[in-house]
């Protein structure tokens, strides 16, 4: 049998809390209350029955009053959201009727890093569990069944958890999985865990990237706001209810953005042969591992002619892990001194959607959807190739490695197998899960002026202003107020400008190609006269920090649905490009 | 109005069994805001007087300073009592208070007091030995 709630333990004010006025009031209705049953008894200060009895009872009274109030505090969770608790256990507790548990239960979640030594077929059996440490994790999959792995350029199966395996280094292959479980020890990106299965050629899991513990410090608080936003809707059919459904989900998103039709950055519902608006909605997530780090060697096959046509150019798809961001560089793995021409014309890098009815032309940008092609250039000294290919004694075949050295977000595929399960995704509605758009700033400069004998903390204004262009991401948009009080925290005592050199990137690609070209790997010199170049958008001060862009060739044979504005803008900003331009009154 | 009764004479013992009723109430109450020390009642920070405090402070000299101890005393009580005697019963509603003393050999202080009620039909007086 439940107990009752000890209130004085647990809401009643100390006595000297309560002050005379609130005292005076109480008593005064504890008299007026006992008056109507006992008229001529007297109640006064001074008398026995005043002093000894309703005194006290007053004390009593307005403490009871107190807790009562305490209590109805802790009911509200706008109070609980900002701080105001009274009784953590009770709110422990009350938050379990929303299926909100506290730290001590909440799941952490990461992705881990299965690294096998062939390319081939493999099942995990969903039971698997991978520990590090002492801390156990599961396999987070969307849908029911086993984890089935398959080899390089195979394709997925809808509804089942199928996951197609990336060349990570010549004789090296991995795929990227969720996993949650209780995290008690941080889990670092690079970590290794063991498998408590046997699977055949399975040689390492490591984390991607540093785990979620799935709650800040200050639990019970911010559990309670989780609780306000996500109480009433939590499913993907509408704005909201989608923001709620992936906080609940995933707290370690930084940014979540739901674009739906009518909204300017809705360009998929504009493709409904009917011209009626269809249930679309665009995911725009990413999370704290966004701008993570990789690697990967990539075999791509050599092609000195094309059907008698003369090419010589290494083309092959560009089969990553996770969707990436943005390319930091492209190297030779047999010499990295090699110029490839990277962003100087010697390297093109295609985008096609492989699902063009969900998800046409760059809609499919930073998204599990889209396919990406390389086609480089062979590098030459005058006639003589500098590379020379490798060749494939049973086939002929000639291929080069090329170590690809890019930035993603894990989470963005994650999420997006996770709405598309049948128990998530909402009838009805196309949800398409993607990375924002970023704006990569080659070169931010920020003039400042300090007063002499004042010494800049210029590490830590750069490594702040990195860390806050990294965190943006709607809701948070940019404001220059947060460089400035950066600088003027950093010693500054005057921001003159914030002026950059930066582009749009509209995907990684450089061209876009339509669903039905057919790919550089069988025709490259048809693929690149089909292939559209996205208008290119340059930003040169802050202030185009948050675009407006809409393809104006959409609906005709031209359009790439390029598309930009605050609900999809994300920042790409490498630290080594924040500079400091000081100026001497 | 009846209140439970207080025998003062006595080490003020509480008589459960007996009572005060009418003016008595008003009159047992002053008593008890006289010796009471002012600003040890935290729902009335002005109930009681200074009198018996600075009577055990060694602050009352001599007569002249009893007298003028007494009259403080006897306004603090009158303006307290008052203000929680009930508006309806007008006939227990303090008047006045007087106290008097009337003999101090440096050790003990001797008090005459009395009280009338508002209408003036009623007058109580005794004395109270600190």
């Amino acid at each position: 049998m439940a107990t009752n709630p000890d209130f004085i333990a647990t809401y009643f004010p100390e006595l000297d809390e309560i002050d005379s006025a609130t005292l005076q009031a109480a008593r005064s209705r504890v008299v007026t209350y006992l008056s109507s049953k006992y008229p001529d008894l007297d109640m006064r200060p001074n008398s026995v029955f005043g002093d000894l009895v309703v005194s006290p009872y007053a004390y009593m009274l307005a403490a009871l009053e107190e807790s009562h109030g305490r209590f109805m505090s802790d009911l509200d969770l706008e109070n609980v959201a900002n701080g105001t608790i009274y009784n953590c256990d009770f709110i422990t507790g009350y938050l379990k009727n929303f299926a909100v548990v506290d730290q001590a239960h909440l799941q952490s979640s990461g992705v881990v890093r299965l690294i096998f030594c062939d390319d081939a077929s493999y099942t995990i059996d969903r039971s698997t569990r991978f520990k590090f440490g002492d801390d156990e994790f599961s396999m987070r999959l969307p849908h029911s069944g086993s984890l089935s792995v398959l080899p390089v350029g195979s394709s997925t199966t809808a509804y089942e958890n199928t996951y197609v395996l990336s060349q990570l280094t010549a004789k090296k292959w991995a795929v990227d999985v969720p996993v949650v479980g209780t995290m008690t020890t941080l889990v670092e990106k690079g970590d290794e865990a063991e498998i408590n299965t046997t699977v055949t050629d399975l040689e390492e899991i490591s984390a991607v990237a540093d785990f979620e513990f799935g709650l800040p410090p200050d639990s019970l608080a911010t559990l309670a706001e989780k609780t306000r936003e996500t109480f009433y809707s939590a499913t993907l059919a509408t704005r909201n209810g989608a923001r709620h459904y992936l906080a609940k989900e995933f707290p370690d998103l930084t940014g979540m953005s739901p674009v739906l039709s009518g909204d300017s950055e809705a360009v998929r519902d504009s493709v409904n042969p009917l011209g009626m608006a269809s249930g679309k909605v665009d995911l725009h997530v990413q999370s704290k591992g966004y701008a993570n780090v990789e690697e990967q060697v990539i075999s791509i096959p050599y092609y000195s002619q094309q059907d008698a046509v003369t090419v010589e150019k290494f083309i092959g798809e560009l089969n990553l892990l996770n969707p990436p961001c943005y390319i930091d560089s492209i190297t030779y793995e047999g010499d990295s001194t090699i110029d490839l021409g990277f962003r100087t014309g010697g390297i093109d890098i295609y985008s096609q959607s492989n699902n063009a009815a969900k998800a046409p032309m760059l809609t499919a940008a930073y998204s599990p959807y889209e396919d990406l092609w390389i086609a480089i250039d062979m590098p030459k000294t005058g006639a003589t190739p500098l590379i020379t290919p490798s060749i494939d004694p049973a086939t002929g075949d000639q291929s080069g490695l090329f170590r690809i050295k890019y930035k993603s977000d894990p989470m963005v595929k994650v999420v997006s197998d996770i709405v598309s399960g049948r128990d998530v995704s909402p009838v009805g509605v196309d949800v398409l899960t993607k990375g924002f758009v970023p704006i990569v700033i080659d070169e931010l400069v920020i003039t400042y002026v300090k007063k002499s004998g004042v010494t800049m903390a210029l590490t830590t204004a750069k490594n702040e202003i990195y860390e806050y262009f990294r965190s943006l991401g709607h809701d948070k948009l940019y404001s220059d107020s947060k460089v400035i009080d950066t600088m003027f925290y950093a010693g500054a005592s005057d921001v003159r400008s914030i002026t950059c050199t930066a582009s749009v990137q509209w995907s990684v690609a450089n061209k876009v190609l339509k669903a039905t070209t057919t790919t550089p790997d069988l025709d490259w010199t048809t693929a690149d006269a089909a292939a559209i170049t996205p208008e290119a958008i340059s930003i040169s001060s802050s202030s185009g920090f948050i675009p407006s862009y809409i393809d104006p060739n959409i609906d005709t044979s031209n359009a790439t649905y390029a598309v930009l504005g605050s609900r999809n803008v994300g920042y790409v900003l490498p630290k080594e490009n924040i500079t400091f331009n000081e100026v001497i009154l | 109005m009846e209140g439970i009764k207080i025998q003062f004479d006595k080490g003020e013992a509480i008589l459960l069994e007996e009572k005060v009723e009418d003016f008595d109430t008003t009159v047992q109450n002053s008593m008890v805001n006289i010796g009471t020390t002012k600003n040890t009642d935290k729902i009335y920070p002005d109930k009681g007087t200074s009198i018996l405090t600075r009577a055990t402070q060694g602050i009352i000299a001599d007569s002249n300073e009893a007298n003028s101890e007494a009259v403080i005393a006897s306004l603090d009580t009158l303006f307290f009592v008052r203000a929680n005697d009930p508006a309806d019963k007008p006939d227990i509603k303090l008047g006045k208070v007087a106290l008097e003393p009337v003999d101090y050999d440096g050790i003990f202080l001797k008090i005459n007091a009395s009280f009338q009620n508002l209408e003036e039909t009623k007058k109580v007086g005794t004395t109270t030995l600190f």
